[in-house]
């Protein structure tokens, strides 16, 4: 336990490490930078001098690794820098559009679990036509491609029908209601990928399930059909199902920028793709971080499921 | 059964959630126990800075910080945090302002004299975009509640310059020139309301409430006001069409579904939109060096299939870098430049580019601009211009290789100002829109001449430098637009006019 | 492509896709307008007969733009696949076979890889080389390899396990040549499936970038993304042009995704094995006469009565019939053995019993008595559906099976497991069924049940796995049990503790048991009767003292010949010359025949009727033999 601890700790280092670095690298690389950037946004003409005044002000003079140095050191500290353009700290910028990302992610990936796994099984259960059904319109949840999808739904039920809001995104601990209304057309679309490829992982994971010897036997024994398949053959299948939802949540937070963008919700995607554009490095570097984070902390969760689900890996 | 009872649990959790879902007040219906007006703005603000932000951010600034003086929606002066102003001497070089009494920053800290010559001061210092406009002036603090502005050149526009429309008339509080630094992200302003940082989040919304200190308590109309940032012009449209914010900055895109929503659209002619032919030295591009090449690329545009096109019923032809009734505009110069093909070719032919040459452009995404250039591309494909487009979404890319001089052209919307603010912006030799820095004897001494000028000659002056750079076609003006406002019926107070196409905050109250 | 050919959905996507290929790769000659060509009078036309799909907002023909926008589709994905594929499936071939620090070093790239927060990555890469598609499209390739990697890998790993291949290494084949030989095909069809499914994936990912005004913005040509942020802007005014340029999108995806789906080599459907109990043909109603039933030891009706049982199971061309007019009775608490060879058909007739049949099979004639506990009431097995086995199994009639290892649940405990089938069968509360469960342990001679209940399947041995096999068949107290091979998978000393263990059960708890083996040593063990079943027929049915002395059916003496446990030391073991015949090819006469050495035209010219024959004095009156020359051959 202690040295599968150590290895996890380890490896997520590395990956914080990689990925930050990583990011020092390509923004610093890529043409343009912060310093014409922040010039050409306040004052339109700036002069060279101007221009190399800022740059050091920025600390963009500074050797690659100097930096990348500074910004380990920031972090020991527990800050990770500040806003290029408007000071702010990045902790500050990051704490605030948290938790809008966070809802929209976590929330996907649970109803996309559960509406994923109910319409696997039933499709791996009944076969035929209800099965082809189910695939097809998995399929469909697949293909459309979400920012269509988003437009289409809020067309449609945000202003034609006035059922949900078009966009923004309400505090839950100011407003539930608020939250989850924001929150539907966003999980929604950002869901039908995710669905599909859900409902086909436990599709296959519960037809290969149900050809196994033991089923057969438990049937032998007189159990009922309901418990062979929601009890045995799900809890059989949902071990490689829960394997995929690591990838299924990194691939959302790809996802997810678009969706924040079209909803106008405060994520950290939405900023990432400003920030990027502005070669606003800190607040890349932190975003990139956080993500690092996320994913880290799902495959750990990940990983620990699937040890309780798994009892041959559990005593191992 | 272990399954009916997650089965049960479900189907408790999710009909719980649909009820809360449910009764989530739409805020169609806070209106009366909470007044909260919500705008719409399309640009997020790099930093909240008033000497340092962009023009196009002037709510966000003017809310906090009222200026000197303020502009009614008629376009007429009233007093700001300056009761009385008037220029000393006959050539427009001194101006001088009188303080109200008794005015408190958001902090309690009192405005004085000096208080207005750190703030312009801080500003000239900051190198911001309106800083040009008082760059080389000298403050001094007559006394307490005189301020003498001095000017190394005519400046007749000195009272517009301190509105809330270019926003460094909104003087910054002791505090914040003390720290600038905090100015990114809070305010320390004299105007009726104050930035709320713990319901900001940057680059989403800004919540602004009622400043405690402001002089003029009834002129407080809202509890709470909102700006949210949203960029997407469908989504500010459908922001309003389900009562999510009262009032927002159109688009010309969405300018007939709001009007067909019910929406109040209120819209003055303000922007025009086309090419600076950035090169007129010939550095990059040699062509450009010739006047007749430049005209010949204002004969070869249609612009009436552009404006009938992409912004139908809410723009028209634009010939000069002005607008009707605006400054500087000649009736004889409306149709300056008719839709002439071979007028065209036949210039070219005589600067000697009868096969044409390359041009390569930098356009942004927003207002249309890169569906114009598109649209230039293929009209000038006829007179053999081959017009290469650059195209960013990212604004600030746009922003700095279009002034850093990395294209021989680029497009923009430009606001209709005053002649002798365009100068410095548009096309003096320092000008962020002369990013080649093109120097020229007759345009400074007519730029110059309209400065000196007193009220009464200064159209005729103003109109002749329009006159100038439109038969030197320094520009391809393409478009006027009037920038559209979009409001709810919630909310009354949204006029504009040609003298003032900019939406103020201060005027909007609620409907009842 | 074969297996394409199959499906009639993977055809039509096949179809699709290659009608938009060559129109996107054909759109300069096929493409009616110029995309760039613009018409501003016409902009946002709906469409007509010179637009097919309308125009845009500066009057540009939607059609021709899409079909030029999907040659940049198309050429974004054929950059991102190339990378997926050159580094996915070569680094997984090297990983796979080099395996040792090679596998560990690419495993961990490969996890770095998958765990990279893809889009921060992509928009930097966007960032560095502005509006350069085929960067981003190779760098997604690269981060979504190792998908990839790991499917080939695990092939890889397989294949180089195989026989054939490991003769190929030791016959000195070089490595590089194995992999192209002998992996790459094997890699075929898993690298087409992901392939697809990745394409489908890229479409997405570069039209959502374009949407973002990311990648290939408008000025530089349409491309599916842009067209689509295009129509965004103005979904106000017309909503026409979402339609098209979203469609195309929606179907291109779809196609790829099900051709993902179609070549998917599965093997034979895997229909719903829930409905295991689907009559192909309808039961007939009518029945042979029944052959005078045996009478038991004490005289009284035997607990099931088969008679005239005939399975059929679904083939190619139509039902194929596997057991034919199969008789036989179980008395209550006797054991009878069905013995045969494997494909004799005795694992159907025993599965028929619970309605266990593999997908599709289903008894077409014949009948399956069985009498209840009170003895009152009979039950015809053979008519039974899905819901009326419900009271059968486990509580009526146990089975265990041949592998003891899979036929336990391998994520619950055994006391888990053991108690949710008592509960089944009989109401009682958690802590009435937790006694229950170290009972029926104990019974099958488990030492420590506690500490058994509390294991999971794979911590047990062979033996013990089979013996919660069999507690959990007795869980319901059932009359009856089948037991299917049971001592085959385990090895020879835990084979005698476990028919010990069953002989043992059956006298104390009075269970009659079914025990269907190929193995003589285990029916001379358990059984008290056999029945001997060939080619889906009956042959001989006698008791084993009398099988076992004089046996009468000549494939009965060859297979007691053949036994190894009967064979005379220093000679040759004999074999029976010949193969089972398919059902398929099952003629009247003899089944036998071709392979006996007694054989005489006699044998072929018709039915052969299974008869009661002649005991010796003293042998038991209960023989039956299918052949012609029974009584003959005794003399010899």
């Amino acid at each position: 336990m202690v040295r599968a601890t150590v290895r996890w700790l380890a490896s997520s280092a590395a990956l914080l490490v990689v990925v930050t670095a990583l990011t020092f690298v390509l923004t610093s690389i890529a043409p343009g930078d912060a310093a014409t950037a922040i010039l050409s946004s306040q004052s339109g003409s700036y002069t060279p001098e101007q221009v190399e005044r800022m740059r050091h002000l920025l600390g963009e003079d500074q050797p690659l690794w100097a930096r990348y140095g500074a910004w380990l050191a920031d972090l020991a500290r527990g800050s990770l820098g500040t806003d290029l353009f408007s000071g702010q700290p990045v902790t500050e910028i990051i704490a605030a559009r948290l938790l809008p990302s966070m809802s929209l992610v976590v929330g996907t990936v649970l109803v996309a679990t559960l509406v994923g796994t109910w319409l696997g099984a039933v499709s791996a259960r009944r076969g035929g036509f209800v099965g082809r059904l189910v695939d097809v319109v998995s399929l469909l949840g697949f293909a459309v491609p979400s920012f269509w999808l988003a437009l289409v739904l809020i067309e449609l039920f945000a202003v034609r029908w006035r059922l949900f809001p078009p966009g923004g995104y309400v505090d839950p601990r100011d407003d539930l209601g608020g939250w989850l209304a924001t929150m539907t057309l966003p999980v929604v679309t950002l869901s039908a990928g995710a669905i599909a490829f859900i409902a086909k992982q436990t599709r296959d994971a519960m037809s290969d399930v149900l050809a196994q010897e033991y089923i057969t036997m438990l049937r032998a024994r007189g159990l009922s059909e309901r418990s062979i398949v929601y009890k045995h053959a799900l809890r059989n299948a949902a071990i490689p199902v829960v394997t995929m939802l690591g990838l299924t949540l990194v691939s959302l937070l790809s996802g997810a920028v678009v969706i924040e963008g079209i909803f106008f919700i405060p994520g950290l995607g939405e900023r990432a793709v400003v920030a990027t554009g502005d070669h606003n490095l800190p607040v890349i570097t932190g975003i990139a971080f956080c993500f690092t984070l996320v994913v880290v902390t799902t495959n750990l969760i990940v990983d620990l499921a699937y040890r309780a689900l798994n009892p041959r890996v559990r005593h191992s | 059964m272990r399954t009916g009872r997650w089965r049960n649990a479900l189907t408790v959790a999710l009909v719980a959630g649909l009820v809360l879902a449910g009764c989530a007040r739409p805020e169609t219906d806070r209106q009366g126990d909470d007044r909260t007006l919500t705008v719409v703005s399309v640009i997020a603000p790099q930093t909240l800075d008033p000497a340092k932000t962009a023009q196009n951010n002037a709510w966000l600034e003017q809310l906090a910080y009222e200026p000197l003086i303020v502009r009614r929606s008629d376009g007429t002066l009233r007093p700001g945090l300056a009761e009385s102003w008037h220029y000393e001497g006959d050539d427009n070089t001194t101006f001088v302002l009188t303080l109200r009494e008794g005015v408190r920053f958001s902090d309690g800290s009192e405005l004085t004299a000096q208080t207005v010559v750190d703030h312009l001061t801080y500003v000239v210092e900051a190198g911001g975009q309106m800083a040009p406009f008082l760059a080389g002036n000298t403050f001094t603090a007559v006394d307490d509640r005189t301020v003498r502005i001095t000017a190394p050149a005519p400046n007749p526009d000195f009272p517009v310059i301190l509105t809330q429309d270019y926003i460094i008339g909104g003087v910054i509080g002791p505090a914040g020139l003390a720290d600038p630094s905090i100015l990114g992200t809070t305010t320390v302003g004299a105007g009726p309301y104050m930035l709320d940082p713990a319901q900001t989040v940057a680059g989403d919304h800004y919540t602004y409430v009622p400043n405690p200190h402001y002089y003029d308590p009834s002129a407080v109309h809202w509890d709470t006001v909102v700006i949210r940032i949203i960029t997407n012009p469908q989504s500010v449209l459908n922001a309003l069409r389900t009562g999510q914010a009262d009032v927002a900055v159109g688009d010309p895109a969405t300018v007939t579904a709001a009007e067909q929503a019910g929406l109040t659209v209120a819209s003055a002619l303000f922007l025009w939109s086309g090419v600076v032919l950035a090169d007129r030295d010939g550095t990059m591009v040699p062509a450009l060096a010739d006047v007749r090449v430049r005209q010949a690329l204002n004969y070869a545009t249609d612009r009436q299939a552009i404006a009938d096109a992409l912004f139908a019923g809410i723009g028209s032809p634009a010939h000069q870098v002005t607008v009707p009734d605006g400054y500087g505009y000649n009736e004889s110069l409306a149709n300056a430049y008719p839709y002439d093909v071979d007028a065209a070719r036949e210039l070219l032919a005589q600067a000697g580019y009868p096969d044409g040459f390359s041009l390569a452009i930098v356009t942004p995404q927003y207002q249309q601009l890169n569906l114009i250039a598109q649209a230039l591309a293929q009209q000038w494909a006829q007179i053999g211009v081959d017009l290469q487009i650059t195209d960013y979404a990212n604004a600030n890319q746009y922003a700095a290789e279009a002034f850093g001089g990395q294209f021989p052209a680029f497009m923009t919307a430009f606001g209709h100002i005053p002649i002798w603010m365009q100068g410095p912006s548009l096309f003096l030799p320092d000008a962020a829109f002369n990013p080649f820095k093109n120097v020229d004897p007759t345009l400074q001494a007519l730029y110059d001449e309209a400065a000196r000028a007193s009220e009464a000659e200064r159209p005729e002056r103003d109109r002749a430098v329009i006159e100038y750079l439109t038969t030197q076609a320094w520009f391809v003006p393409v478009v006027m637009t009037g920038l559209p406002y979009y409001a709810r019926d919630t909310v009354s107070g949204i006029r504009t006019s040609a003298q003032e196409p900019l939406l103020s905050l201060y005027e909007i109250v609620p409907a009842n | 492509m074969k297996r394409l050919g199959l499906s009639p959905t993977g055809l039509v996507a096949a179809g699709f896709l290659l009608v938009v290929l060559l129109a996107s790769l054909g759109a300069p000659l096929l493409a009616p307008y110029d995309p760039e060509q613009q018409d501003l009078t016409a902009a946002l036309a709906g469409p007509s007969a010179e637009h097919w799909l309308g125009t845009d907002r500066l009057g540009r023909d939607v059609l021709s733009r899409l079909m030029y926008g999907g040659h940049v589709t198309f050429i974004a994905v054929a950059e991102a696949v190339a990378v997926y594929v050159v580094l996915g499936a070569g680094l997984g071939i090297l990983a796979g076979y080099l395996g040792g620090w090679v596998d560990r070093l690419i495993n961990g790239i490969s996890d770095l890889l998958l765990a990279l927060p893809g889009i921060i990555i992509l928009l930097m890469v966007l960032a560095v080389f502005p509006n350069n598609g085929a960067a981003t499209m190779a760098a997604l390739g690269a981060m979504t390899s190792p998908v990839l990697l790991r499917v080939t890998r695990g092939v890889t790993l397989a294949v180089r396990e195989e026989l054939y291949v490991r003769a190929a290494r030791l016959s000195g084949l070089t490595a590089g040549r194995i992999m192209v030989r002998h992996i790459l095909p094997r890699l075929a069809g898993p690298i087409t499936v992901q392939v697809f499914l990745f394409a489908a994936t890229a479409v997405l990912v570069q039209s959502s970038l374009s949407f973002l005004g990311l990648a290939t913005p408008e000025t530089v040509g349409p491309s599916w993304g842009n067209m689509v942020a295009h129509a965004a802007a103005v979904t106000s005014q017309d909503l026409w042009l979402a339609v098209p340029t979203g469609g195309i999108l929606v179907l291109t995806v779809l196609a790829l995704g099900l051709l993902g789906d179609a070549a998917r080599a599965r093997p034979a459907r895997r229909a719903a094995p829930t409905r295991a109990y689907r009559p192909v043909v309808p039961a007939v109603t009518s029945s042979p006469p029944a052959v005078p039933g045996p009478a038991t030891v004490n005289g009284a009706a035997p607990l099931l009565s088969v008679r005239g049982l005939t399975i059929a199971v679904p083939g190619p061309d139509g039902p194929v019939t596997v057991v034919r007019d199969v008789d036989f009775d179980v008395a209550a608490g006797e054991c009878v053995g069905l013995i045969g060879e494997s494909g004799s058909g005795k694992t159907m007739i025993a599965r028929s019993l619970l309605g266990l049949l593999p997908a599709g099979g289903a008894v077409t004639a014949g009948h399956a008595l069985f009498r209840d506990r009170s003895g009152s009431t009979t039950v015809d097995l053979a008519r039974l559906g899905e819901r009326e086995f419900a009271a059968i199994r486990g509580r009526r009639i146990g089975l265990v099976s041949q592998e003891p290892s899979s036929s336990l649940d391998p994520s619950f405990r055994v006391g888990s497991q053991l108690a949710e089938v008592i509960r089944r069968h009989e109401p009682m509360s958690r802590r009435q069924a937790r006694a229950r469960v170290l009972e029926l342990l104990a019974t099958v001679r488990l030492a420590d049940p506690e500490r058994v209940a509390r294991q999971y399947p794979h911590e047990l041995s062979g033996g013990m796995a089979q013996r919660v096999s069999i507690a959990l068949a007795l869980a319901g107290n059932p009359a009856l049990l089948v037991a299917d091979e049971p001592t085959t998978a385990l090895d020879v000393t835990v084979q005698a503790e476990i028919l010990d263990l069953l002989r043992d059960l059956q006298a104390r708890l009075g269970m009659a048991v079914l025990l269907v083996t190929h193995d003589w040593g285990v029916l001379a063990d358990l059984g008290e009767r056999a029945v001997v079943v060939y080619a889906g027929q009956v042959v001989e049915q006698a008791s084993v003292d009398d099988i076992y002395r004089d046996p009468r059916h000549p494939y009965t003496r060859r297979l007691l010949e053949a036994n190894p446990h009967r064979a005379p030391v220093g000679q040759g073991l004999p074999t029976i010359g010949g193969v089972v015949p398919s059902p398929t090819v099952w003629w009247p006469g003899c089944r036998f025949e071709p392979r006996c050495p007694d054989a005489t035209p006699r044998c072929v010219a018709g039915p052969v009727p299974l008869e009661p024959v002649g005991g010796e004095v003293g042998g038991s009156a209960n023989r039956l033999v299918r052949c012609v020359r029974a009584e003959e051959l005794v003399r010899r």
